[in-house]
């Protein structure tokens, strides 16, 4: 649906140039939800541009969306072919003077149809996403949530078969985060809408994105399934996102401002166990205890669900004869568990 | 009641007839610069916000030529103004005296100012809502009236009345050169004779007009703004 080739962007100002992005190539599958993940600065507002080229990427960089080469396109072409692209932001960038109807309206007014079937249409839309009664409202009466839903109506009035999202939830709290990222959800199901999700949220990549690219200085380090990348991360950038919001690196956390804290007795070890596996089913745990005579003291457990499956783990303190310990984590090793001694 | 007025105002009452005259002259130079200096400035403003470096699109050239033009011109003091501009005043209305004469300056005197302020305005307008225009297929036609200008009005208004104020300042400054009106009026009669009812009268009638300007705008502001 979408494929990026060689993407570079050089940005100059004062004579001094910046490379924010340097041959990203991407391939984003038709009705996939596709995560763009990076810390600020990474790249990735920039690369979301590219898509439907609000930035023009640096000569031989190549963008096709829906069998049509973008880049090859007048100007005029291109604005044609933008209404199939929607696309929404961080700060929703709704019109402030026009009413919630008209600024869904407005997208409209390219399409050649008569004002009141611009109406008809911009009311289905707010319909669609349950803010039929807000019509004759104004922009400054709705809160940040709704403000995102017209965002989306509005996107989606041209019935787009992509839908690029900068950020949409980041002003938003986290129980409005997950209603928009519910209703993104939906739309991708009932109108097989391909979604861009550019985010700094690790939580709205492992609600809703199926693949993900992880940015860092103008270069894509990681992609793949969501399931995969999370469970098993390659890159360090990676690795640090994902600690950064799960539970299990507390205890990396914790050694590293109280060293002291664990208290270990001699041949104890501090194990971390992370679950690769899409489902745990071995009563792992219950079996190292009983069949290799290890005793666990559980400190920190979480189970998460990312890309639909279960990704979780387990950070204990064993404590048993060293080769009983040695046997045990042999045996985890081979139930597609990570093992991490974390302090011996 | 009548003796009242005569004691407190006597110079004005022997001439309301040319009272009025000023007044009208006064509002001729007003609507007619006006209305010319609302059309260029807002083309100019217009210019300087869409070939500005961060602009639909920018032009470097174009935008710092005009730029210091308008700071050029902005910066000549209107009363030599006036008379520099006496040549070409000749050369496009055929008069350099009387309240015709007078526009020439006046509109080369406001538009510099107005297209400064259509530009403030305009910048004011978030780049965000720029974007989310060209994403969704506005042209830079379709972003300058659907975008810039639709949601800049209450601000233009704004600006629109602090020029018309200041353009009122200006037409009694033409009075210097034979233009007529307001400002030509009070000098002849109040300062040169000495009749100082007239130049009191003379400031209240301004202010009026001030006052109307005033209000409609605001009125109009509060009936668009959400």
């Amino acid at each position: 649906m979408i494929k990026l080739e060689n993407i570079s962007k050089t940005f100059t100002a004062q004579g001094v140039s910046f490379k924010a992005l340097e041959g990203v190539s991407l391939e984003i599958e038709r009705g996939d939800i596709y995560g763009i993940i990076g810390f600020s600065g990474a790249g990735k507002s920039t690369l979301v541009r590219c898509i439907n080229l609000l930035e023009r990427p640096d000569q031989g960089g190549k963008v096709v969306v829906d069998g049509e080469e973008l880049t090859a396109l007048s100007p005029r072409e291109l604005r044609g072919r933008r209404a199939g692209i929607g696309m929404i932001f961080q700060h929703f960038n709704l019109m402030p003077s026009r009413s919630i109807l008209d600024n869904v309206r407005y997208p409209l007014q390219y399409r050649g149809l008569s004002k009141p079937e611009q109406v008809k249409k911009a009311l289905e839309m707010l319909e669609l996403v349950d803010l039929g009664g807000k019509a004759n409202n104004y922009p400054s009466e709705l809160s940040g949530g709704q403000k995102q839903r017209v965002a989306i109506a509005r996107a989606l009035a041209c019935e787009p078969k992509v839908l690029l999202s900068d950020e949409a939830t980041s002003a938003l709290d986290p129980e409005t985060t997950q209603e928009i990222l519910e209703l993104l959800a939906r739309l991708n199901r009932d109108l097989k809408l391909t979604l861009v999700i550019i985010t700094h949220q690790l939580q709205v990549v492992k609600n809703l994105c199926r693949h993900v690219a992880v940015m860092e200085r103008g270069h894509v380090v990681e992609q793949g399934e969501v399931f995969e990348v999370f469970a098993n991360p390659q890159n360090e950038v990676t690795r640090h996102f994902i600690n950064a919001a799960s539970n299990l690196s507390k205890a990396e956390a914790l050694l590293r401002s109280k060293p002291d804290w664990l208290n270990l007795l001699h041949g104890e070890k501090l194990v971390r166990l992370t679950y690769l596996g899409k489902g745990v089913s071995e009563p792992v745990i219950s079996k190292l205890t009983t069949d290799y005579q290890v005793s666990i003291n559980i400190l920190f457990a979480d189970v998460e669900l990312i890309g639909g499956y279960p990704l979780g783990g387990t950070v204990g303190i064993f404590s048993g004869a060293p080769q009983d310990i040695a046997a045990a984590l042999d045996f985890t090793r081979q139930q597609n568990i990570k093992v991490e001694v974390l302090y011996e | 009641m009548n003796d009242l007025w005569h004691s407190l105002i006597p110079n004005v009452l022997n001439k309301p007839d040319e009272l009025w005259l000023s007044t009208l002259q006064t509002l001729y130079m007003l609507g007619i610069s006006g209305v010319i200096a609302f059309a260029l400035g807002l083309i100019l403003g217009v210019a300087l916000v869409v070939s500005a470096p961060r602009g639909i699109l920018p032009n470097k050239v174009f935008f710092a030529t005009l730029s210091s033009l308008i700071n050029i011109f902005r910066s000549i003091p209107f009363v030599i103004l006036l008379a520099a501009m006496i040549p070409v005043t000749r050369l496009i209305v055929g008069t350099a005296i009387g309240t015709t004469g007078a526009i020439v300056p006046l509109v080369a005197g406001t538009v510099p100012f107005f297209s400064r302020q259509v530009e403030s305005a305009l910048s004011s307008v978030d780049l965000g809502l720029v974007e989310a225009a060209q994403a969704m297929g506005s042209g830079p036609v379709g972003i300058i009236f659907r975008v810039y200008l639709k949601e800049s009005i209450p601000a233009l208004i704004r600006v629109t009345q602090i020029t018309a104020i200041s353009l009122i300042g200006l037409t009694a400054m033409a009075g210097a050169i034979g233009g007529g009106g307001l400002g030509d009026f009070a000098i002849r009669y109040g300062h040169q004779r000495g009749q100082t009812d007239v130049t009191y009268v003379t400031v209240l009638v301004i202010l009026a007009i001030v006052a109307v300007i005033q209000i409609s705008g605001t009125t109009v502001i509060r009936r668009l703004q959400h």
